[in-house]
């Protein structure tokens, strides 16, 4: 075992275990009492591997361990608690001391303070195991092999102690004047706590802590966050700022040597879960070798059954990194909210979850979610958020779920109808209809959808499938932004000149007013989806050289001026939705900082709330579909541009609407069903 | 969900006499379809061609490629292999494409893989507008590039064959595909998996097959083989959780080239 961390002493424990016969020898390059890092934290039922293992360690370990279940975040002032978390943490050099002990008593030799400088002497083993963190000299001695692949989180952290014992596990939020500080806190016995800290590059440097020693970065540490301290002073041991590295490998395993815990893969700290996986990989490992006795059967195997959980803890850790280093877009919430949304980072937690955890934080979200939505006082309960109303101009839309296409009598809040084409040219098909229908008596409130289908115009119906021309005897011409077709197979349609855009934008305006006149209560503007507005905007459709092309003002200019026109045209007191496109999904197209700049001068031209789409920019041009894979960018325009949000992308259950409502990431959802 | 069964035809020690019984067998018995994989690089049957054969003496069954590597064949000449087979069965193909998994099957057809994906979306738009009406359309394939290719050009997708849970959050991202693409209707999901059913002798023949074929997956062929169906316990539950996930057809692909095989199938699925 090449490294003494807990991933190496516990594999040597359990080969021991085995078979007593196993020759099990532990090269670590530390003294056995040093250690960085302070604390480990294990999550609910992280442990309970643990048991079964080896349960002689496992009793040890849970002696040293402290544990709590709330969680507290300190944020603007307010400390909201959170129940029902169960986490343990347990000083990192009392754990290795636990497993140091234990290995020895199973007879494993522990040599310690060996640098390991080559793999060369130890190869002569039956198998070496590359325990040896995430600086892994294995995994870089065997890169050719293993096909290691590292980045770098675009944030800071460093691992720092204190000498207090936080109550619980705390979360703190202090906003200076570098920038903001979080604080990951948790205390790991009686007197002491960890206190990882996660800035982001910029208020690294503006603290100027890229110049500082490690003394001086401690104090000012303290002095950010000396309210919390209450007096206490924070400690250091080789607490250096660093970058998260993401490392994985496309195996962990080359002839007779295989790499586990933080050599093979890492996650971020911040899901509390490395720790945890080093001990999982072990035991894996271990069992691996009792069901085949042969080495290359078992190292198949342990590579077979952990790299689709390590895969899938890797991306939740993943998530919940993004997360930490983008929340300040958050900061306008308020402390409840916040702390739902922090705790509801990765879809691993959901409403219902949360529920079961701390029923009465729950019932204090979804009664304030509920009086923030009708403007009344709400004395104690309510239903959760999929219920509360939205109130959009004279609109009040009865609950937040929408379906796209319908049907009206389904109890959705909001019906979003089929397309209806602003002329004959716009129309996507022969039978995207062009006459605007009268409202339906009775049912979910509609939203007319108004569109042009620009360069996706003239195919066959879509029940064969999209962008199927029609044969040429049957088709009309296309327009857009520029003569560029939709897909390789599709007709390059003819750059819209002045004329035909005063007459798109006029007829966008006459639909409306004839929306209005027939009595539609709400309208949507499509700009997405590859339509004539949608090619105005992406810089992959548009290469105009006039006013209307170029940077992202010519190209919004036209999708601007329909808007405008609409809205003009459209009473006062009825809502107007836009579809709009927060990514092409393609190389050279829509950047983020661009979509965020287009939605707010949507915003700006009057839409009430946006249909966030993605991709459609082409016929090559996808998302990468998941579990609510597009709401993080309905989060991002509707925290970051300001701008309320109908997500839309594989949301299925009415707890991931809940979920998605509760914390912000948007004000609508579209329900697959 | 409809059960279908698949042809031995990649299976070691297939011979006609074997392949057309099976298929007369199966066109008797309980199954919906017969289906067929496909490779160039393997001793592995041309797919279209064996379901020419399968069509002459079954009248019943579906005939579905699960799936035909597009890219590898002309658009032309596969048009017209597959309006053949569709002709001559009167009307029972279905035909699922895809890119499969391996580079050599490219080197060995003397074409590009690196635009495959490309191609292949270009051929199932090309396929779409040589025939009004024609035989329904599948694609296969596990990641979002599939799902957007199924959901805008196809009438469904094929799963490649896994637990059920893997099953299950992949027809998900199908669905999502399809609701992203627009399509009204909803999309018809099809899935595969492999049974051995018989002594230990049969389940070693089976696992021995399956290693071979998945060999190049370097790795991945131990789980194929710890997910081959061997008891009828395990062909029953399998069908009936596909079913619980919104599966459409199911299709059991034969590890052993034995008459019996479909029989001990026949038997767990008829029951």
């Amino acid at each position: 075992m090449l490294g003494g961390g807990p991933a190496g002493l516990y594999f040597a424990i359990l080969m021991k275990r085995a078979d007593p016969r196993h020759e099990v020898r532990v090269v670590e390059r530390n003294h056995p009492d040093a250690t960085f890092g302070w604390g480990v934290v294990f999550s609910e039922g992280s442990l309970d591997e643990l048991e079964h293992a080896d349960y002689a360690s496992y009793v040890s370990i849970m002696d040293s361990c402290a544990t709590w279940n709330p969680l507290d975040v300190r944020y603007r002032g307010t400390t909201t608690r959170v129940r029902g978390n169960a986490f343990s943490g347990v000083g990192r050099r009392r754990l290795l001391n636990v497993l140091q002990a234990r290995a020895r008593e199973l007879g494993a030799e522990l040599t310690f303070q060996v640098e390991v400088e080559s793999l060369e002497p130890y190869l002569d083993a039956d198998l070496v195991v590359g325990a040896d963190g995430a600086n892994s000299l294995v995994r870089r001695s065997l890169a050719g092999r293993l096909h290691p692949a590292t980045d770098l989180a675009p944030s800071r952290y460093a691992w720092f102690g204190a000498d207090l014992a936080f109550p619980v596990f705390t979360y703190i939020f202090r906003e200076t004047e570098w920038g903001l500080f979080q604080a990951h806190c948790y205390p790991f016995d009686e007197a002491r706590s960890t206190m990882v800290l996660l800035i982001s590059e910029d208020t690294w440097r503006r603290a100027g802590l890229d110049e500082l020693d490690e003394q001086a970065s401690l104090e000012l540490c303290e002095r950010v966050f000396a309210e919390d301290l209450g007096g206490r002073r924070m400690l250091s041991n080789r607490s250096l700022w660093t970058s998260f590295p993401w490392i994985r490998c496309e195996t962990w395993h080359a002839d007779n040597v295989v790499v586990m815990g933080d050599a093979a893969h890492t996650a971020h700290w911040s899901i509390g879960s490395g720790t945890r996986l080093a001990l999982e990989d072990a035991i894996a490992l271990a069992r691996a070798f009792v069901r085949h006795p042969e080495r290359e059967a078992a190292l198949a195997a342990f590579e077979l059954e952990r790299q689709p959980d390590v895969r899938r803890l890797q991306e939740a850790s993943r998530v919940s990194c993004d997360y930490f280093q983008s929340l300040q877009r958050y900061f306008t919430f308020e402390p409840l909210q916040f702390a739902y949304q922090l705790m509801t980072r990765t879809p691993r937690v959901t409403h219902t979850g949360l529920t079961v955890r701390d029923a009465d934080f729950v019932r204090r979200v979804d009664a304030r979610f509920m009086e923030r939505a009708t403007g009344g006082a709400v004395a104690y309960a309510a239903p959760p958020p999929v219920f509360a109303p939205l109130r959009l101009r004279g609109l009040t839309i009865p609950n937040r779920l929408v379906f796209l296409g319908g049907p009206l009598d389904a109890g959705a809040g909001l019906v979003v109808g089929e397309p209806h084409a602003v002329s004959a040219e716009g129309r996507f098909t022969p039978e995207t209809p062009v006459e605007l229908p009268p409202p339906p008596d009775g049912g979910s409130p509609l939203c007319l959808q108004l569109t042009h289908a620009g360069r996706r115009g003239a195919c066959r119906p879509r029940r064969l499938g999209v962008d199927l021309p029609l044969p040429e005897a049957d088709a009309w011409p296309l327009v857009s932004a520029s003569p560029l077709p939709h897909a390789p197979w599709m007709p390059v349609p003819a750059e819209l000149d002045r004329a035909g855009m005063e007459r798109v934008r006029d007829d966008f305006g006459a639909a409306a007013t004839h929306a209005a006149e027939l009595g539609h209560r709400m309208l949507l503007v499509d700009a997405a989806r590859g339509g004539l507005l949608a090619s105005f905007v992406s810089p992959l459709s548009n290469r105009r050289a006039d006013g209307y092309g170029g940077d992202l003002e010519g190209r919004m200019r036209f999708p601007l001026e329909v808007v405008r026109a609409v809205r003009a045209a459209w009473p006062d007191d009825r809502p107007l939705a836009v579809a709009c496109s927060a990514a092409d999904h393609l190389r050279g197209g829509l950047r983020p900082a661009e979509s965020l700049a287009a939605v707010a001068m949507l915003r700006e031209a009057g839409a009430d709330v946006l249909l966030v789409l993605t991709g459609q920019t082409t016929a090559a041009s996808h998302p990468r579909y998941g579990r609510t894979y597009g709401v993080p960018y309905a989060d991002r325009v509707r925290n970051e541009a300001g701008v309320p949000t109908i997500a839309f992308g594989q949301i299925t259950t009415l707890d991931e609407v809940n979920t998605i409502l509760a914390a912000g990431r948007a004000d609508l959802c579209v329900l697959d069903r | 969900m409809r059960v279908g069964v698949g042809l031995p035809t990649s299976t070691p020690g297939a011979d006609a006499g074997l392949v057309l019984e099976w298929a007369r067998r199966a066109d008797a018995g309980p199954f919906a379809s017969l289906g067929v994989i496909d490779r160039l690089v393997h001793d592995c049957w041309d797919p279209l061609a064996s379901l020419a054969a399968a069509a002459a003496v079954t009248r019943r069954v579906a005939l579905v490629t699960m799936v035909v590597i597009g890219p590898l064949r002309g658009t032309a000449l596969l048009a017209r292999q597959a309006a053949a087979v569709d002709r001559l069965s009167g009307g029972r193909l279905v035909l699922g494409l895809g890119l499969g998994a391996r580079t050599d099957d490219y080197e060995a057809a003397g074409v590009d893989p690196r635009d495959r994906g490309a191609a292949l979306t270009s051929q199932l738009v090309e396929l779409r507008r040589r025939w009004e009406g024609g035989p329904p359309l599948l694609v296969g394939g596990g990641g979002s590039a599939a799902f957007a290719r199924a959901a805008r050009h196809a009438d469904g997708w094929v799963h490649g064959g896994g637990p059920p849970r893997a099953f299950a959050s992949a027809a998900a991202r199908a669905r999502a595909a399809w609701a992203d693409a627009g399509r009204p209707g909803r999309a018809r999901l099809y899935a595969q998996a492999y049974f051995a059913l018989g002594d230990e002798g049969t389940v070693a023949a089976g696992a021995a097959y399956l290693r071979d074929y998945y060999r190049f997956t370097g790795g991945f062929e131990e789980r194929i083989v710890a997910g081959n169906l061997i008891t009828p316990a395990a062909v029953k539950d399998h069908v009936r959780a596909y079913e619980e996930e919104g599966c459409d057809e199911l299709v059991l692909l034969p590890t052993v080239s034995r008459l019996d095989q479909l029989e001990r199938l026949a038997q767990v699925v008829g029951r």
